[in-house]
């Protein structure tokens, strides 16, 4: 049984506080659960007007709770992760103007480093910095686990491709690589683990070729400033067809085949040097289409311990590719990475 | 009479966007095949090849790494 604390006073004018008890949990008790289905059992004697929330206690970020004013609220506790979960669950009862409470705390373990959760990419969470050097990007949304950019025009360029020519002036977005807190720098050896999924759902407006992984100079319009190392994609005019693979400074090394659906790619760096990316191509179904890796051949990027950033590049296929106003960019996609030290 | 090998574990198709050994920028879907060059035959292959003459190298050496490589494409070729 829990505990009661009441809030807006006591007794007053013959009225009390609502009874409330929720089964196994305790007013301002810590407790440890298993990641997944959670739900409650509510005593509500009085039977007064009930609203259950949970928020991530990092953030405050609230958890969908359903059946939130039930007596059986259930909602699904996330992954521990690398680093744990805590989450406040608080149950209010109100009625006659006095409301009482039972909050309590919820930690899921960390995982360790088994079954890590990817950082889902939501270029409209607001930790995002958009560079458009040449404002092509019209606008971007976010729904269903899902990027669409739709794009202004804009005339074939080489430096719309990052593999043609040396400068890059596409649309990129970024944002400080941290690592459960801590920021990688040039001199951090790490890996950038990524699951790259392009929606060709409706065959590709134009030739685009796109680009996600690390650099310590991502607003750099020079391609081999910007140093970048992880993988990208690429989908031809009207196709439906995913060109995936390996990324390092200019250059490319894709796998193209009908059937994938994903990239999943894992790309080293640290010591002030790009490390080399490799990648499996999935299909839907789990099978692995193709696996590669491409050397980065870049022992010193010059970066003397800069703080690297997560970048998501977008441009065209090649340097005589246009792109009709409209034209639209479609893709889902998730990151972590990990640093190691005794190296 | 110097030799190349290939590494025909490592030859795979791909679409590879690079640059190529003149120079230019290639962006092409093929077949991939590393071809290794002995440090110690590095320096015999340098003094057969004028690349100012265009008789050079000489048929018989075109010969070695025109059969690894073609050698090698046939094991994979559809």
């Amino acid at each position: 049984m829990g505990s009661l604390d009441t809030i807006g006073g006591g007794s007053a004018g013959g009225s009390t506080a609502p009874g409330l008890t929720v089964t196994d949990r305790s007013n301002g008790a810590a407790y440890t659960v298993t990641a997944g289905a959670r739900s409650l059992s509510i005593t509500n004697p009085d039977s007064a007007t009930l609203s259950t929330t949970v928020k991530r206690a990092s953030d405050g970020s609230a958890i969908t709770v359903t059946g939130s004013t039930t007596e059986t609220p259930s909602w699904i506790a996330p992954s521990g992760g690398v680093d744990g979960v805590a989450l406040q669950v608080t149950v209010t009862a109100t009625a006659g103007g006095l409301s009482t409470v039972v909050a309590f705390t919820e930690k899921i373990v960390s995982t360790g480093l088994a079954n890590i959760a990817l950082e889902e990419i939501d270029l409209t969470d607001g930790t995002w910095t958009l560079e458009d050097p040449d404002n092509l990007v019209s606008s971007t949304a976010f729904a269903s686990g899902q990027n669409t950019i739709t794009w202004n025009a804009a005339i074939a360029s080489s430096d719309l491709a990052m593999t043609v020519g040396s400068d890059f002036r596409g649309p990129r977005w970024y944002k400080l690589l941290s690592i459960s807190g801590t920021q990688a720098t040039t001199a951090t050896p790490l890996v950038f683990v990524a699951d790259i999924e392009p929606d060709v759902s409706s065959g590709s407006d134009f030739n685009q070729k796109h680009y996600f992984g690390t650099s310590h100079n991502p607003t750099s319009t020079v391609v081999n400033t910007i140093a970048g190392v992880g993988g990208g994609y690429q989908i031809n005019n009207g196709s439906t067809t995913i060109q995936a693979g390996a990324w390092t400074r200019g250059v490319t090394a894709f796998n193209s085949n009908a059937t994938t659906e994903r990239t999943f790619l894992a790309a080293q760096r640290g010591f002030e040097s790009l490390g080399a990316p490799a990648y499996l191509n999935i299909r839907s179904n789990d099978v692995v289409n193709n696996s590669n890796a491409r050397a980065s051949n870049q022992n010193a990027i010059g970066g003397a311990g800069a703080d690297l950033y997560v970048i998501v590049a977008l441009g065209t296929a090649t340097g005589s590719s246009a792109i009709d106003a409209g034209d639209e960019t479609k893709f889902a996609a998730s990151f972590i990475a990990s640093s190691y030290t005794g190296i | 009479m110097p030799i190349v090998n290939i590494d025909q574990d490592a030859v795979t198709s791909g679409h590879l966007a690079t640059t190529d050994s003149d120079g230019s920028q290639i962006d092409v879907e093929g077949t991939i095949i590393p071809v290794i060059v002995p440090d110690s035959d590095r320096s015999d292959w340098l003094a057969s090849y004028d690349p100012d003459e265009q008789y050079s190298p000489s048929a018989a050496d075109s010969r070695i790494i025109a059969r690894a490589v073609l050698d090698s494409l046939r094991k994979v070729a559809p």
